[in-house]
């Protein structure tokens, strides 16, 4: 166990681990700090600029993902200088955004219109910047759609991270883009379609490529499961909607692992409605595979 | 592969105060910088100087409104807080002390007070001074200027005038003219010059 230490947050007392950032501080004692390119577990980028908080003692705000607690630390993370760099900086995302909550997939859960909503920005002050980029959806697991996208980097980071490092930026700046080497489609670009990314990305750049239209975010039922589709029983997070299951995550608690199951566990819900799925006994009758109930194979066994 | 030479933050700034109108300084340094030293790793630098681009060249062109202004400040002092390096903040502070000038205003209502900026001026031709010679015609690359060449010992002739529809600012014309009748000045025009 690392040593403890002792800080104040929004004058809050707060205990945390010597090695913790102060995001994740700040999330033991309840208090949220706006980010959008942080990701627990994985290193801060500082690239978003929205966990910007003032430290007593500092002239100009730090990165709450970037900065390490420290002991007697005096921590601001509402203060108004803040609070008008996030506004800004979410003004400016929302001006090359394509707003289209009311279809979008991820309404509910983007992190975007979340804080869209918490500050109360009803649409850019910004000129409005259009990209059309290409979308690909020519695998069937993932669809990437760059217009959604707020480079937060986010996916380029996870996939870095647990080596298969097939995203990458392309271009800096408004314009720019996450693509695969060379620009191919996902398939031809050496990914594996674990779907870490899908699960990383605040926004909806990229989506389980076949949930258009089956379920609204908040219409879905969670359940923690557990993945038997190998001996590692990943732990996951089943979604139902209407008793089909919607979506798969990785679920695990703590560590890299939680952003990782594969593709088997994530996508490979399938075969639950297929058509091949034996779903009774079976008895062969004449040279043929004929379904039984329960009752009368219990007598036969019997 | 032949490496891209970088160029220097300062380098740009040496090149930008050579223009006259603060505008255009701004301008010219936020689109420099964007071609150049910006690496896009934070956001409001990335995105907000992108904006500010936007915003400095509706200024220029003539079309800028008073929230032009008002953003380009918010923008430059935000980034100033908020950019992940130095380089970000002399952007924005760069712009910024432009910023403070009345240049910005002039330039919404209408007027380059420095007569820098193409929307805002017009070549004309003094006619007293005009021998009409037709170099100035013979230049145009655009076919702006209006008037006939005038050839010795005959009378009735109009001196030479600028189209100004036709006319880019290029400055060729001032160049070739002997008597230097040919000036720039503040556009008539009151209202910019509209899109």
């Amino acid at each position: 166990m690392a040593d403890t230490v002792k800080l104040t947050i929004d004058g809050k007392e707060v205990r945390a681990r010597a090695d913790m950032n102060l995001i994740d501080a700040a999330e033991t004692a309840g208090i949220h700090i706006p980010n959008l390119c942080y990701l627990k577990g994985l290193k801060g980028s500082g690239a978003c600029r929205l966990c910007l908080v003032e430290i007593e003692g500092l002239k100009s705000p730090m990165t709450a993902c970037t900065t390490r607690v420290k002991e007697g630390m005096f921590v601001n993370t509402r203060t108004e200088k803040v609070q008008e760099i996030r506004k800004y900086v979410i003004d400016l995302i929302l001006s090359m955004h394509p707003l289209d909550c009311m279809t979008c997939t991820k309404a509910g859960v983007c992190e975007l219109q979340k804080y869209a909503y918490d500050f109360g920005i009803k649409e850019s002050t910004f000129t409005r910047k259009k990209f059309g980029f290409p979308v690909d959806n020519k695998n069937p697991f993932i669809n990437r759609d760059p217009d959604y996208c707020i480079l937060c980097g986010r996916c380029v980071r996870v996939c870095k991270e647990q080596g298969t490092a097939v995203l990458d930026f392309h271009g800096r700046g408004v314009g720019s883009r996450v693509v695969t080497a060379e620009d191919k489609p996902l398939q031809e670009g050496g990914c594996t379609f674990c779907g870490s990314c899908v699960d990383a990305c605040p926004v909806n750049a990229l989506l389980e490529a076949d949930r258009w239209r089956k379920g609204r975010e908040w219409e879905y039922e969670r359940y923690n499961s557990v993945c038997l589709s190998c001996g590692n029983a990943c732990d996951t997070v089943v979604s139902v909607h209407d008793k089909d299951v919607a979506k798969v995550n990785a679920g695990a608690d703590d560590g890299r692992a939680r952003h990782y199951i594969c593709a088997y566990g994530r996508f490979g819900f399938d075969f639950i409605n297929a058509d091949t799925r034996v779903m009774s006994p079976l008895k062969r009758i004449d040279g043929e595979l004929k379904p039984i109930s329960w009752d009368e194979e219990a007598n036969q066994l019997g | 592969m032949e490496k891209k030479k970088v160029v220097k933050v300062e380098e740009i700034k040496k090149a930008a105060e050579e223009k006259r109108c603060p505008v255009q300084k701004a301008a010219y340094y936020i689109e420099e910088f964007l071609k150049g030293p910006m690496c896009g790793r934070c956001f409001p630098c990335a995105f907000g100087s992108y904006e500010a681009g936007v915003r400095l060249r509706n200024i220029i062109e003539g079309s800028g409104k008073e929230e032009d202004i008002f953003a380009l400040r918010r923008i430059t002092e935000d980034m100033i807080v908020a950019s992940l390096c130095k380089r970000g903040k002399d952007s924005a502070e760069f712009v910024h002390e432009w910023m403070e000038t009345d240049a910005f205003k002039e330039h919404v209502e209408g007027r380059c007070p420095d007569i820098d900026c193409p929307a805002f001026i017009e070549y004309i031709i003094i006619p007293e001074k005009c021998t009409m010679c037709g170099l100035c015609k013979e230049v145009c690359k655009y076919n702006a200027v209006l008037g006939e060449k005038k050839v010795k010992y005959k009378t009735g002739y109009l001196p030479f005038e600028v189209r100004q529809k036709r006319c880019v600012k290029c400055g060729d014309c001032i160049d070739v003219c002997p008597t230097g009748a040919i000036i720039v000045t503040e556009s008539r025009k009151k209202e910019g010059v509209k899109v």
